[in-house]
């Protein structure tokens, strides 16, 4: 569990400050080299004997610096994708819990019994679902309570939990699809269980930057 | 209006503005940790009744689990707007009103108030009478060490300053329990029980009470009296080189009256910003040096409203530290702390006349 713990924490360092402070430092980069051509232009004109060659120098510059922004950019989006799906995952499997004796610093305990995904291949896991009669997803439940085949239909990873029970909540199931887009978008459906019926609980969607923890009912 | 009178209007808005800025960012820290556990709490509740009353019909068990979270939520107000739950906390704060205390170990469902001014007299008594103590003698050795800047005198007092300041308060205390009551057995064990007036009378309880608290104030003075010491001789020796000095030791001035009249009167405004600090820090005690001597002041309150929730856990159920009594002790001591430097920029302004000349520059835009 602690491994799991070191690997939130270095992919939030990725997820809110690596890529966006990259982001962020290139930008500034080009504002000031932005500026400095065009104080270098107010000042000396373009056409300055002597000075062309450093106003051409910056001009490449400058170019470059453009360039490597669109390339990071075009890198961190599949980056930011696959550490939001790493972060959303670790969450589900560490959930914050109080156990007595130690109740200042909340243990992370895994609650998820089962689970099936993570998987493109939607129609499969729902095939497994429906198969598995006796492990009890619940699919006629959640089928009557969302529109499970125009979730199958948009374009995506899927992964599907069923939670244990706790002092304080019942059996769960949870389905987390991932929209395949640019920026991580994903929708959390949390279902709970009461007499061994499936209740829809909460239907969240999450969206870069807000935490992938959302996606882990506590 | 005289610019006294605005340089003090404007320190005291500052002052009050900070106060109420205060009192919202700790509500807002309460009210979600208190939401996340009574959520958990009534979650708790909730299934628990629905496993005693074995629902045939699952529907039936979902809208009774829907209809009590509701009924519960309105009960705590969980289901008001949080920002208006935060305001009304901060409205709670500003005025004192902190509630009850919710755990039996730590004050025993009594009103927050009472129970921090139960545990704030002991505090005062150690650490703010050592504060004065141990800032009078800094003051006091210190310019005695700049009198005699760079002699033998100057460098050994410079020397033990140096060593006290960089002890932590909690390990001198651990070595000196050690040494004087579990070695030397001069001092008694570390206990935060004090025997009954009615058991011992006035006069025993006192000697009860001095006795405890000989340890920790002689650890307190000697750990903390050489940042005094060091910041009042370093001012002072500066001071004692200036021109005027000079002339006034040039015109036969005794020495006692250039020291104590001259020099600490420029002196003033720094040394007593670092008294007022030190005076103040120690309302809220030292949490660990209390916890090693067992001293029960702010913060040992503070260390059991923090800890010992764990054994609340197991008699009581419940799982997250008294909030509202930590809550309450922050709001308190920073309080004491805004309030304390409020009146030591009121003080800084009277002692130091340069601090208005510069406001009426600045006004007069020159």
């Amino acid at each position: 569990m602690e491994e799991q713990i070191f690997s939130l924490i270095g992919l939030y360092f990725i997820y809110y400050l690596v890529i966006p402070g990259t982001v962020i430092f290139i930008i500034l980069k080009i504002k000031q080299k932005r500026d400095f051509i065009n104080v270098f232009k107010t000042y000396w004109g373009e056409e300055k004997e002597g000075f062309d060659s450093i106003l051409k120098e910056n001009k490449k510059q400058l170019k470059n610096l453009q360039i490597l922004l669109v390339i990071f950019i075009l890198i961190s989006m599949p980056l930011l994708n696959v550490t939001f799906y790493g972060l959303q995952d670790i969450s589900i499997h560490s959930t914050r819990f109080y156990k007595s004796g130690n109740t200042i610093y909340p243990a992370h305990i895994d609650l998820v019994d089962e689970q099936i995904g993570p998987t493109f291949d939607k129609e499969d896991a729902i095939e497994r679902m429906e198969e598995d009669i006796y492990g009890g997803w619940y699919l006629d439940d959640i089928r009557d309570q969302i529109d499970l085949d125009k979730l199958i239909r948009s374009p995506g990873r899927i992964t599907i939990y069923k939670l244990k029970s706790t002092s304080s909540h019942p059996e769960r199931v949870v389905i987390t699809h991932a929209y395949l887009s640019p920026i991580p978008i994903t929708r959390s459906i949390e279902f709970i269980v009461l007499e061994k019926k499936a209740f829809l609980e909460t239907d969240n969607i999450i969206v870069y930057p807000m935490p992938p923890s959302i996606a882990a009912p506590s | 209006m005289p610019a006294s009178w605005k340089y003090f209007g404007i320190r005291t808005l500052n002052m009050l503005l900070t106060i109420f800025v205060l009192a919202m960012l700790l509500s807002a820290v309460y009210v979600t940790i208190e939401e996340e556990d009574k959520e958990e709490s009534i979650n708790s509740r909730v299934l628990a009744e629905i496993e005693q009353k074995d629902f045939d019909d699952p529907n039936d068990a979902y809208e009774y689990r829907e209809k009590r979270i509701q009924e519960l939520k309105e009960e705590h107000n969980l289901d008001e707007p949080r920002i208006k739950r935060i305001f009304y906390s901060a409205v709670d704060l500003v005025t004192f009103d902190f509630g009850k205390s919710e755990r039996y170990a730590v004050g025993g469902g009594r009103e927050i108030s009472a129970v921090i001014m139960a545990y704030l007299p002991y505090t005062i008594l150690l650490f703010t009478s050592g504060a004065a103590i141990y800032s009078l003698i800094g003051i006091l050795i210190g310019l005695k060490a700049a009198q005699f800047s760079r002699s033998k005198l100057d460098k050994i007092i410079t020397l033990v300053s140096a060593t006290s300041s960089s002890v932590p308060l909690w390990w001198a205390g651990m070595i000196f329990l050690v040494i004087f009551s579990y070695m030397l057995g001069w001092y008694p064990r570390p206990s935060p029980f004090f025997p009954y007036v009615k058991d011992v009378g006035y006069l025993g309880y006192i000697k009860e009470l001095l006795i405890k608290m000989s340890l920790p104030l002689f650890t307190l003075i000697l750990v903390k009296f050489g940042a005094s010491l060091w910041t009042s001789r370093n001012i002072a020796s500066r001071i004692l080189q200036d021109d005027y000095i000079m002339a006034a030791r040039s015109k036969g001035i005794p020495e006692r009256r250039v020291i104590y009249g001259h020099t600490l009167k420029t002196a003033a405004p720094p040394i007593m910003t670092n008294t007022i600090l030190a005076l103040l820090t120690s309302f809220g005690g030292f949490l660990i040096a209390e916890v090693v001597f067992q001293w029960p002041g702010i913060g040992y309150l503070l260390r059991r409203a923090l800890f010992e929730s764990s054994t609340s856990y197991l008699t009581h159920g419940t799982s997250v530290f008294e909030q509202g009594l930590i809550s309450a002790i922050v709001f308190i001591l920073v309080v004491i702390s805004i309030i304390g430097l409020y009146i030591a920029d009121i003080l800084y302004g009277l002692l130091d006349p340069r601090i208005e000349v510069g406001s009426q520059f600045s006004k007069e835009g020159k």
